[in-house]
């Protein structure tokens, strides 16, 4: 179980403060699939860095199963935007760099990383180097590098943002797959998408504009699992793109 | 990203041209004639004042196989060479990684390398006779004085270059300290430590040699002195042609060595 209660961030450059967020607080099960939504630049990746132990809080606490966690720590396994795998190692190290970490051997480690590899269509491609791959096999090593640490959370950052439309609903649904065989991972998934966030979650946070706060929180009651069906048909969820998307525009046009 | 090339429309303008020559005919073909040229003038020219091709061929064999001269000074030069530069490139990415990861060991260090770098080394040879004599410590010095500053100087703007993303990559996975200086900042700044590595052997070549010339006891500086204030022209050339191998040798060892310890360098 995390929990995140009274979370504050504010920047201070010079005599100027900065409010990103504004008290924020919400519990995420173990299992259990959340995504944060709000407009651009409205502290939701802010946010995340905090529950990581990234970013300092100002006010607030992040506990997990009780326990302070506010430093980072391989129980939160973090999901970039930008992959930010490193350059000089090839995949399949790269996959392995938390469990290096760990001071797991060589030998051990790779073989872990070579099976969960492969499970996303990555064999034979261990040794290739990031720039020579795709961006959606880099995020593909980048979900592996975060799963093989075993987390009890798991923190997303947009991660499918920076790939094509099509590339994203193949690792959508890898992702769906993967937390499969994670099953008391807490997911806590940043995006802009409504229909990502409709298909992957458990419940939505969608978030002001800054200075952030939750305006709303809705469960998607769809059965799962959605990879299975054409969920976008359903009238559950045609309802919840709507209200979702009203709730975002109106923040838009009123607040900021 | 690998579709790209692919993706570039084929521009008939800007096909290369049809090759008659490959690149190893060209680069033979022009040494032929440079030294062709070089031969015809040589013999032409009073011997002092240029020697011919041939003439240096004859004065390296005797050089080489009657008197080996050649030989004991190479392996003078070679390992003062060596043991300055070894030891430059150890204090110089230690003192690097320091300098550019701590503030405090930078502000502190920082006028003296400057000040140092800015000197030209030749100018402290008289000082570093004085200290260390005129053999093989001298030259280690004065090769260690000239390629540790263009190792420091790299290494610390390679480990001041560090990706920031991927700082915070090592810090989201709880990587320690010593973790995040061996996985990231180290891999990272390999590209500029080699940058140092290639500038300061450069320079480490220049400071043995004009050590052996000033001090003119042994070595493959003292014999250019010898044979130029002999006037024997061609004997002369030995030492110079030596040195000009070596130095591409040394200098290739180090691009393998970049390739070997970074094959993804390529690629980016």
């Amino acid at each position: 179980m995390l929990q995140v209660s009274e979370i504050r961030k504010a920047f201070s450059h010079g005599d100027a403060v900065n409010e990103v967020i504004q008290g924020v607080s919400f519990g995420v099960a173990d299992g259990e699939f959340i995504s944060l939504i709000g407009p651009s630049g409205c502290g939701k990746t802010t946010l995340l860095k905090i529950i990581a132990g990234i970013l300092p809080p100002s006010a607030g606490l992040v506990a997990l199963d009780g326990r302070p966690s506010l430093v980072p720590s391989r129980e939160k396994a973090f999901v970039f935007q930008h992959f930010n795998l490193f350059p000089w190692r090839n995949a399949l190290d790269n996959a392995a760099y938390g469990l290096e970490l760990d001071g797991i051997d060589a030998g051990t480690r790779r073989e872990r990383a070579r099976r969960m590899l492969a499970t996303v269509g990555l064999a034979g491609f261990e040794t290739y180097y990031p720039a020579q791959i795709s961006g959606g096999m880099r995020q593909r090593v980048g979900l592996v590098r975060a799963l093989l640490l075993q987390p009890r959370v798991l923190l997303l950052d947009e991660p499918f943002g920076a790939l094509d439309a099509l590339t994203r609903e193949v690792l959508q649904g890898e992702l769906l797959r993967l937390l499969e065989d994670a099953r008391r991972v807490s997911v806590l998934f940043v995006t802009h998408s409504i229909d990502e966030a409709i298909y992957l979650s458990d419940r939505i946070l969608v978030f002001a504009p800054r200075p952030t706060w939750i305006m709303r929180e809705f469960a998607v009651t769809l059965r799962k699992p959605r990879y299975t069906y054409n969920w976008r048909r359903e009238t559950v969820a045609m309802s919840l793109r709507e209200e979702i998307w009203n709730l975002l525009r109106e923040a838009a046009q009123h607040g900021g | 990203m690998a579709d790209e090339a692919s993706a570039v429309p084929s521009r008939p303008l800007l096909t290369p041209q049809r090759r008659v020559w490959g690149p190893w005919t060209i680069r033979i073909v022009s040494l032929a004639v440079v030294l062709l040229v070089w031969e015809i003038l040589g013999r032409r020219l009073d011997p002092v004042f240029l020697a011919s091709p041939s003439a240096i061929v004859v004065a390296a064999y005797n050089l080489l196989v009657t008197r080996g001269e050649i030989q004991a000074a190479v392996i003078e030069s070679m390992s003062s060479m060596i043991t300055g530069y070894g030891l430059a490139i150890l204090f110089g990415i230690l003192l690097g990684f320091a300098m550019g990861r701590w503030r405090t060991v930078e502000l502190a260090l920082d006028p003296y390398v400057t000040a140092l770098y800015a000197t030209p080394r030749v100018a402290l040879i008289p000082l570093m006779i004085l200290w260390f004599g005129i053999a093989f410590k001298l030259r280690v010095a004065v090769v260690f004085l000239s390629s540790v500053f263009p190792i420091i100087i790299n290494t610390i703007a390679g480990v001041k270059n560090v990706d920031a993303d991927l700082l915070e990559t090592a810090q989201a996975f709880a990587a320690t300290q010593g973790q995040t200086l061996r996985t990231v900042v180290f891999p990272s700044s390999l590209p500029f430590i080699f940058a140092g590595l290639r500038v300061g052997l450069a320079q480490g070549i220049i400071g043995v040699i004009v050590a052996e010339m000033t001090a003119a006891v042994s070595g493959l500086g003292a014999l250019i002195m010898k044979y130029g204030n002999l006037f024997q022209t061609a004997q002369l050339f030995v030492p110079i042609v030596a040195i000009a191998l070596i130095s591409v040798a040394l200098t290739w060892m180090i691009k393998l060595l970049e390739r070997w310890l970074m094959p993804w360098r390529d690629l980016v």
